[in-house]
């Protein structure tokens, strides 16, 4: 907006001199009386939560248009009532003074100024048809992390203008994991049937500290009665309130763990033999490399003694079927290590040992609703890319859903990358070594983000395009898969607050325009969610007042499922492994950086007010983090005491990548040798003003390496040292 | 009649000074020209083009490096209904947002927003989520001024006008923490410090032309003790 010089006033209308001369106007102190006294127009809508991506349904409740609470969705099986501190503190950021209100451009001196929209996405649409016609759409690439809208759009809009390259956070979330979980059964991910579980294992995942309050209440349901819990973690993470054990180990050495495990179990004939025998393939394999995996080999490499090994073996086999080794999500081996793709597939082989997929308090692998054929003359077919997503052809485990955004860094550097888009991602600080990123998009021609602030991946942008947060956006469906399937959405429960922002749909619709593809995009938003919804027997008037909407009962069964493989059995050995260049069957695979004398390991993990980097410069996040000193490094108190360091002192982090400053909280609740971080601190962003400088970042210390033929970023393979800051 | 005009002046002035924290872009020279004739030495010595940019964009935008706007609602808690309140209390009961700060759209911004339905003024589009900018409260004021509503005016000053001084300390910690981190990722850092320093010089004659006014409207009727608004 620019001011006229000729008119001074900026209220419009023109009040009656009569109403303004006439008695004293309402005061602020009267008004809050009237307010309180008087009933207020409450009104109720749902939504989905984007404080992680877990999408928790909600019900956000305004009072004369203004938000008033936020409560968990009863009806939605990832909430169940409840929110958690993200969600309450992600709720603020519609009224925040950190939020970005209109477009931005970087302009010459490295600043970045407003431009209208229409300039912004003429712009845009200038330089990705110029990229087009000089390098072709196989130039152009995409990363976001999955909303419901957002990774519908940035499909679209990427295989519109011809690129195949759209990538998820994957390679820095769970991109491992989910590959070997694909590898040995065909499904991605499962989830241990908590409600009659005997025993659970938690490989360095915690339900404590981040994501769904449901899995909490899951899981204390089964420790209230009696199941058995056990933490395999270097750290005893929060979610030590309900385990029975803890068994601290080494970083990056559960597949050792696992193997151990699984050696008691084979050559003990501990195993079910029905299941191996009639439902997997590659057993015989199999079998002949666990041989070796004693729980003496495996304590020398994981640090948990044998004896311990040997007897979680025989518990499990005693409580088979009723119980598996959960499947994580980031953790210890989503993207953590060089081992992580194979520590998925061990975690798998585990459970098969046990028979316990698809049995009653085992791992179970349930299906997922999405939405039927559309009409294609409203909703009209893209065509499919010519060229071949880059990367797939380095990295052939990547999940063909995903991809490894770290391509992008790499396409970037070599020039076969010259336009980069990024939705609802900050690539730059939270998925591989920063520096990297930055170096990699200053050679991009192009850079666009699309976010609500000022994000370290949107301060190396060319331009910045605000969205408008959750509550005040409707959204695509979200098909939520399960034991029973559903459907919900995100329904804009407030007024656009800022005029000058736009939801994802009408920021990708503008671009698609601007670059010459707007005929994929003849829809809005309400024509196609309802369109989605009534493929699936319903409707968008049904999900906006139901909040959620349950879908034809999938009639999930208890019994070994179908696994999705080639083999259509669980796999033991997978033959596209094998034709990537790995050990087609599961084996040991080391971690790749060993601490040498004085090093220590450094892990990372979340808190359960933070997601990543997006939330920490929320004030009430901010301001609880500060109060508690959440930024603090964890170190075992032995250690502590070796170097002479005190808790609440001040030390100094250092790897091959950076150093780095932060406060140390001394405590028994980590092993030794080991340095826990949590991973969303040390912002660099000077417009992230609450978050800048609070801490320090884990992944500046991580040098940028992919694990080989999956392309997870390995974010913890690396080794530092410290040493107290005097003075 | 003196006091009243008395009044009315320094409501114009107050007007015509916080107009300079409005986004005036390459025209703001006959901003400040305007403000240079009402409010004599009183006026803020003319920016440059480059800290007046720096100004508008990375001091007086939200989430700028140095954000610091002159909005009502960021510097008071965002409400404050009891818990409870208003017939059927809604489940988890009070607005979860109550002592918070730095949020839009307070009950400063509320109260505005009827104040403007009630005048039948309409609040234009980029101060959508600002409806208690300084800019358009002091524009109020005039106008009330202007009507000879003096009781509106005092009104007016009481309730809106106290936050300035936390306005002034919020520009003063921005510069602190600028020169604290000058070395991480702003460009011209030194340009934003001489922009930071001249928003708290408009600060500082907005809050001395506010005192100015309610002791004028004091002046004007004992029955209305207000304290100066400032503190």
């Amino acid at each position: 907006m620019r001011c006229n010089p000729t008119r001074r006033t900026f209220l419009k209308g023109t009040a009656a001199t009569a109403v303004l001369a006439a008695g004293g106007a309402c005061s602020l102190g009267a008004w809050q009386r009237e307010q309180a006294e008087a009933a207020g127009a409450l009104t109720s809508g749902p939504s989905l939560c984007n404080g992680c991506s877990s999408k928790c349904g909600l019900v956000a409740t305004t009072r004369d248009g203004r938000l008033w609470t936020v409560e968990g969705m009863e009806e939605h099986p990832y909430s169940k009532g409840t929110l958690c501190g993200r969600g309450h503190g992600t709720a603020q950021w519609a009224y925040s003074d950190g939020r970005l209100t209109q477009p931005m451009k970087r302009v010459e001196d490295g600043s970045f100024a407003p431009i209208s929209w229409d300039d912004a996405f003429a712009e845009i649409g200038a330089k990705v048809q110029e990229i087009v016609a000089e390098a072709g759409p196989e130039a152009l690439a995409i990363i976001q992390d999955p909303r419901p809208s957002g990774k519908y759009y940035s499909k679209r809009f990427m295989n519109a203008l011809g690129s195949a390259n759209v990538y998820t956070h994957a390679a820095a979330c769970n991109l491992s994991k989910e590959s070997g979980i694909e590898q040995a059964t065909g499904a991605q991910n499962f989830s241990v049937d908590f409600a009659n579980t005997k025993m659970v294992v938690f490989i360095g995942r915690s339900y404590g500290d981040a994501i769904r309050p449901s899995s909490v209440k899951s899981l204390a349901g089964a420790a209230a009665k009696g199941a058995r819990v056990v933490i395999v973690d270097p750290r005893l993470n929060n979610t030590g309130v309900f385990a029975t054990d803890w068994v601290p180990i080494k970083p990056g050495t559960d597949i050792a763990l696992l193997l151990g495990i699984a050696n008691v179990l084979v050559t003990r004939d501990l195993y079910d033999h029905e299941f191996v025998e009639q439902h997997a393939v590659g057993f015989p394999e199999f079998a002949a490399q666990v041989a070796d995996y004693t729980p003496e080999w495996a304590e020398g490499i994981c640090d948990v003694p044998a004896a311990t090994i040997e007897e979680l073996a025989e518990s499990l086999a005693a409580a088979a079927p009723a119980c598996a080794i959960e499947p994580s999500w980031r953790a210890a081996f989503g993207c953590a290590y060089q081992n992580s793709f194979e520590t998925a597939r061990c975690v798998c082989a585990v459970n098969a040992l046990l028979g316990s997929w698809g049995q009653k308090g085992g791992a179970l692998l349930t299906s997922s609703p999405k939405a039927g054929d559309l009409d294609p003359a409203k909703f009209p077919k893209v065509p499919a890319p010519a060229s071949p997503r880059l990367g797939d052809e380095e990295y052939p485990l990547a999940l063909s859903g995903t991809g490894t955004n770290l391509a992008v860094l790499n396409g970037c550097n070599d020039g076969a990358i010259q336009g980069v888009f990024f939705y609802n991602s900050n690539a730059v600080q939270g998925y591989a070594q920063p520096a990297k990123w930055r170096e990699a998009l200053a050679k991009a021609k192009l850079v666009v983000t699309i976010d609500v602030q000022m994000s370290e991946t949107a301060l190396e942008s060319d331009y910045v395009l605000p969205e408008c947060t959750v509550l005040e956006r409707l959204e695509l469906p979200e098909f939520i898969g399960g034991k029973k399937h559903y459907v919900a959405l995100r329904t804009p429960v407030l007024e656009r607050i800022h005029p000058e922002t736009k939801p994802c749909d009408e920021i990708f619709a503008g671009l698609a325009e601007a670059c010459g593809v707007g005929q994929y995009f003849p829809f809005t938003v309400e024509e196609l969610a309802d369109a989605q919804l009534a493929s699936v027997g319903t409707s968008l008037d049904e999900v906006r007042e139901a909040g959620i909407v349950e879908l034809t009962d999938p009639e999930f069964a208890y019994g070994v499922p179908t696994f999705k493989t080639p083999t259509e059995k669980f796999q033991f050995t997978s033959e596209k492994v094998g034709t990537a260049g790995l050990n087609p069957v599961i084996g040991y695979v080391g971690r790749l950086v060993e601490p040498a004398e004085g090093e220590f390991f450094l892990v990372g993990g979340k808190q359960g007010i933070h997601s990543h980097t997006m939330t920490m410069n929320l004030e009430a996040l901010n301001a609880i983090s500060r109060e508690y000193g959440l930024e603090r490094l964890w170190m075992a108190t032995s250690d502590a005491e070796s170097l002479g360091i005190a808790d609440g002192d001040t030390v100094e982090v250092e790897s091959s990548e950076a150093t780095g400053q932060v406060t140390v909280k001394v405590t028994e609740r980590l092993k030794p040798g080991v340095l826990f971080l949590p991973t969303h601190y040390g912002s660099t962003s000077p417009y992230l003003t609450r978050a800048q400088g609070l801490g320090i970042n884990m992944m500046d210390f991580v040098p940028l390496h992919l694990e080989p033929k999956v392309g997870s970023v390995m974010s913890q393979e690396v080794a530092v040292k410290v040493r107290k800051v005097e003075g | 009649m003196e006091a009243m005009r008395s009044m009315r002046e320094r409501a114009s002035r107050l007007r015509i000074a916080a107009a300079l924290f409005a986004p005036w872009g390459d025209d703001y020279r006959a901003a400040y020209e305007e403000a240079r004739e009402a409010l004599g030495p009183q006026a803020p010595a003319l920016p440059t083009a480059a800290v007046r940019r720096r100004l508008e964009r990375d001091v007086l935008a939200a989430g700028a490096p140095a954000s610091a706007l002159p909005v009502e609602s960021l510097y008071r808690p965002w409400a404050a209904a009891p818990e409870g309140a208003g017939g059927g209390a809604p489940r988890g009961g009070a607005a979860d947002f109550g002592a918070a700060r730095h949020l839009f759209l307070g009950d400063s911004a509320q109260h505005m927003r009827e104040l403007y339905r009630r005048l039948q003024l309409e609040v234009p589009p980029p101060f959508a989520a600002m409806p208690d900018h300084v800019v358009l409260l002091a524009e109020t004021v005039d106008l009330f001024a202007q009507a000879g509503n003096a009781e509106a005016v005092a009104a007016m000053m009481d309730d809106h006008f106290g936050w300035l001084g936390d306005y002034r300390t919020e520009l003063a910690v921005r510069r602190e923490a600028l020169d604290a981190r000058a070395d991480v990722g702003i460009p011209q850092a030194d340009e934003l410090a001489r922009a930071l320093d001249h928003a708290a010089a408009l600060a500082d004659g907005l809050v001395a032309l506010a005192d100015d006014l309610a002791l004028s409207v004091r002046a004007i009727d004992g029955r209305w003790d207000r304290e100066q608004t400032h503190r």
